[in-house]
């Protein structure tokens, strides 16, 4: 009877150390899914941001380059060259997110971080800044706003995007 | 490094069609404290594009010998004069040029010159001798005269150079508030 006893015994520890194992084992594999789902969705989150920035950064950029159109068609040569400018900086930022993946938080960050690493884009924006800035209290010429225009449809070419 | 330019004549590399550079605004007054230096790239002829390349080029130059920032700014001939640059009085009052070392108007054949007129009818004796003193000094020490040039025309008015007018009125002009100051020009 007691050998009997025994093995019942015997058998119902197996099974319980068995059961905390599986349940063990379960609880860990719901832990490493519960990681790789948030993993997932960090990744889906962050490639949501990358295409909400570039995706309004491309927006804008051709918003001011079609308003720059318009503006020039009606001979406003000011508001036409505020404009391209503006479009100019739009595609100037989205170059460097696409290189770098970080935007810049300002005029001054934004010619530090392409002085530093892309030259021929600083040597654009930094020829044609002076004349934005002038632009409030100067009248501008119509060469000079085509000149703004071109330097903004090089970058949207080194950015790959169609005005 | 130096914040005058202009009195180095800095070899520069630029092409034929650069009439002039010219330095202007506060970085060519005596005594100011200019937080960038602005300069003029004046042009005979070409197209918009070549004239901002051509000052860029200087720009890059000007920025090796120079603390601290440059703003440069290209123009034509005939765009200097149009009524819209609102730099040009500047340019052409106080504008020193790269190129000779001397006064940009004077490729005008014009030599700029700022009148300052003074009253000291009402003064005490005391405050008469201190603004004599500052003018043209006393024994020991020099004035402003001596120190900046310029030359008394006449009582009641001095001409001075047009970079030291402000040292000159903001030294005088705590002796007496009856002082004012005529930007002119001579024929050269």
């Amino acid at each position: 009877m007691d050998e009997k006893d025994n093995i019942i015994k015997e058998k119902k520890e197996e099974k319980e150390i068995k059961e905390k194992k599986d349940s063990k084992e379960a609880e860990e594999k719901k832990e490493e899914k519960k990681v790789e789902e948030e993993k997932k969705n960090e990744e889906i989150k962050e490639k949501i941001v990358e295409i909400t920035k570039e995706q309004i950064l491309c927006k804008t950029a051709k918003e001011y380059f079609d308003s720059g159109e318009d503006e020039l068609k009606k001979n406003r040569f000011n508001s036409a060259l505020v404009l391209f400018f503006k479009s100019l900086i739009a595609l100037t930022d989205l170059y460097i997110y696409q290189k770098t993946k970080n935007t810049p938080s300002s005029h001054v960050n934004r010619f530090k971080i392409t002085k530093e690493k892309f030259e021929e884009v600083y040597n654009i924006i930094d020829k044609d800044f002076p004349h934005y800035q002038d632009s409030y209290v100067q009248l501008v010429s119509k060469e000079l706003v085509e000149v703004i225009r071109d330097d903004a449809k090089i970058m949207a070419e080194k950015t790959q995007i169609k005005l | 490094m130096m914040q005058k330019l202009w009195q180095k004549k800095p070899k520069l590399s630029y092409n034929e069609q650069v009439f002039d550079i010219v330095q202007f605004g506060s970085s060519v007054k005596e005594g100011a404290k200019p937080n960038d230096i602005d300069i003029a790239v004046i042009f005979k002829q070409g197209s918009v594009k070549e004239q901002l390349e051509g000052a860029q080029k200087i720009k890059r130059q000007l920025e090796k010998i120079s603390e601290l920032p440059i703003h440069i700014k290209p123009f034509d001939l005939y765009s200097f004069f149009d009524i819209g640059n609102f730099a040009k009085e500047n340019v052409l009052f106080y504008g020193m040029s790269l190129i000779y070392g001397d006064y940009f108007a004077k490729r005008f054949g014009l030599i700029p010159k700022t009148y300052l007129f003074y009253s000291l009818n009402d003064m005490d004796k005391k405050d008469k001798v201190r603004f004599n003193y500052a003018l043209s000094g006393r024994v020991g020490s020099y004035g402003l005269i001596r120190k900046y040039g310029g030359r008394i025309l006449r009582p009641g008015l001095v001409e001075v150079f047009p970079e030291y007018e402000d040292l000159f009125f903001d030294s005088l002009k705590k002796i007496t508030n009856k002082i004012v100051l005529q930007k002119k020009f001579d024929l050269a």
